[in-house]
């Protein structure tokens, strides 16, 4: 390990211990050491560089914003620590509330590149599963920036080994293709929950834009994921259909068009299985609407409330389906639960 | 000295005799050597903890006998602790320790990293293990100049000149050496 290049004035140095102990001290150390280890000395730098240490980051976020490029991140060994590109500057920022002596503010010939450096390290380091994951951005225009950063990163996670592990993981997207950037160079396995936003400022707003699903429906990500969230974008029929996402535990989707059949397509998939539990169903148009509601039966409508409910036993269950339908929203809810049912309500066996 | 001072004394019966590097035999109780993966191997191997087997010295080649003396202090005081567990690494990183341990590693760095070395061949994984996460303390938080004090490293590479990192702009803090960060360091959680 010892590249000869640098001089220990101690009879043994840890470049000439045994590989377990520069393995166990970076196990202890956090990401910040372990960066600043790299400037130590050759054999450091190439120790790192080569081993790789894991970062044990639980999260990662990147962020664009009139404050410029930010890579925020959180560990079980520190809080929070973030770097931020903003006007030609590196700022590192430490937890929100800690004094300012956390802030450094670092001038450098090109500090951009040291922030795609930095960011590359981290990625290629991070081996371990990452609770949260993200890519957002604040404003439409700064897309053209977004754009360039999702492009960078996308070439990090192709070089590594083996795909970053994500549970969570959420985007800003306008188009598909930005997702399928991103998306498939994780581990298909480890994916838990997908959340496809528009800008930040944006993230829940009413908008008709569409999001042309197909191409992400056929990844083992969306197969294997157990919540999704998309509830910006309209999806046409021809890209994806309601029961694309019975599969998922919670789902929050929006529809250009859903009739009486999908929805009682919907209604048998909440009776027959046990992995439906949450379906927030949007739509611009809902064919044979009245059809569906007449088969449901007289609903409860609360005083005051646009929302139409009806409760359903579940045979051999303690659970009860509720279906609650707001035209005015044209919004279709469907949640399985022990819900506490007031006495005047009748549950439909 | 805590081996001149045991808690109890070893008896033919319940001890067995190591011998350092230099020829210095020592005399260890068998409670004490639990704690050495090595060592309990060997005992167990040789059927050292039966009293009618006859117990050859067992020759350290890699210990000097001041390193047996400082580990026999070390398996002294830590004779009735619960069996070493090794937790998820990651998640046991903590940077407090007992009075007592930061005392008996308040050593210069080579004996530190002798008795690294020499923990690492016993294989005494609390010994081995905090002596990492000692040093990994020593090491968070400082800039990479400090890390080379720390460490008696010296370096005829200039960071800027090798990595282009920047040199702080803000001087506010540049007296606590904090001037060549790049993912800059802040004080360990307690």
């Amino acid at each position: 390990m010892n590249t000869g290049q640098t001089i220990m004035s101690t009879p043994a140095s840890l470049l000439e211990m045994p590989d377990v102990v520069m393995k166990r001290i970076l196990n202890y150390s956090d990401i910040k050491t372990i960066f600043t280890l790299r400037r130590v000395c050759h054999g450091f730098r190439e120790y790192i560089d080569s081993k790789k240490p894991d970062l044990a980051l639980t999260s990662i976020c990147f962020h664009v914003t009139s404050n410029g490029f930010s890579c925020e991140m959180v560990s079980n060994t520190f809080n929070h620590l973030k770097i931020r590109y903003m006007d030609r500057r590196l700022i590192y920022l430490g937890p929100p509330r800690e004094p300012v002596e956390n802030e450094y503010l670092l001038k450098s010939e090109n500090p951009m590149e040291l922030f795609l450096e930095d960011v590359g390290r981290i990625l290629t380091h991070q081996k371990s599963s990452l609770s949260f994951l993200s890519f957002t951005v604040q404003y439409m225009r700064y897309i053209p920036e977004y754009t360039r950063l999702l492009e960078f990163i996308k070439n990090i996670l192709e070089t590594r080994n083996t795909p970053l592990r994500a549970v969570s993981f959420r985007m800003s997207a306008l188009e598909q293709d930005e997702v399928m950037q991103m998306l498939p160079l994780l581990d298909a396995s480890h994916i838990s929950n997908i959340q496809i936003v528009e800008t930040i400022i944006n993230s829940y707003v009413r908008t008709d834009k569409f999001l042309e699903i197909d191409r992400i429906i056929g990844l083992d990500h969306f197969k294997n994921a157990k919540a999704w969230e998309s509830p910006v974008f309209t999806i046409r029929s021809n890209f994806g259909k309601i029961d694309d996402f019975f599969h998922f535990e919670s789902v929050v989707v929006r529809f250009e068009s859903i009739s009486a059949r999908d929805l009682n397509l919907l209604k048998e998939a909440f009776f027959t299985t046990s992995t439906c539990n949450q379906f927030d169903l949007h739509y611009k148009h809902f064919t044979n609407g009245h059809q569906f509601i007449q088969i449901l039966g007289e609903p409860i409508l609360e005083e005051g409330s646009f929302v139409n409910k009806w409760y359903f036993g579940i045979p051999n269950s303690s659970d009860v389906i509720l279906i609650a339908y707001t035209e005015p929203y044209r919004q279709i809810q469907f949640i399985r639960g022990e819900w506490i049912i007031p006495d005047d309500v009748v549950v439909v066996e | 000295m805590s081996c001149e001072e045991p808690t109890t004394s070893p008896t033919p019966e319940n001890n067995i005799t190591v011998v350092s590097s230099d020829g210095k035999e020592f005399l260890l109780d068998l409670k004490l050597t639990e704690q050495s993966e090595t060592l309990a191997r060997l005992i167990s191997n040789f059927e050292y903890d039966r009293t009618d087997v006859k117990k050859d010295p067992v020759p350290l080649g890699n210990i000097t006998s001041a390193q047996m003396q400082k580990i026999i202090e070390w398996l002294q005081h830590h004779r009735y602790y619960p069996k070493w567990e090794q937790n998820d690494i990651h998640y046991s990183t903590s940077f407090t320790f007992e009075t007592w341990v930061e005392e008996y590693l308040n050593i210069p760095n080579n004996e530190m990293f002798e008795l690294l070395n020499a923990a690492n061949y016993l294989n005494i994984p609390r010994l081995f293990s905090t002596i990492c996460r000692i040093m990994a303390s020593r090491i968070t938080g400082k800039s990479a100049e400090q890390i080379r004090t720390v460490l008696n490293i010296k370096t005829d590479v200039k960071n800027d000149v090798y990595t282009g990192i920047p040199i702080q702009e803000d001087s506010s803090s540049s007296e606590d050496g904090m001037s060549e960060i790049s993912l800059s360091p802040s004080p360990p959680p307690i």
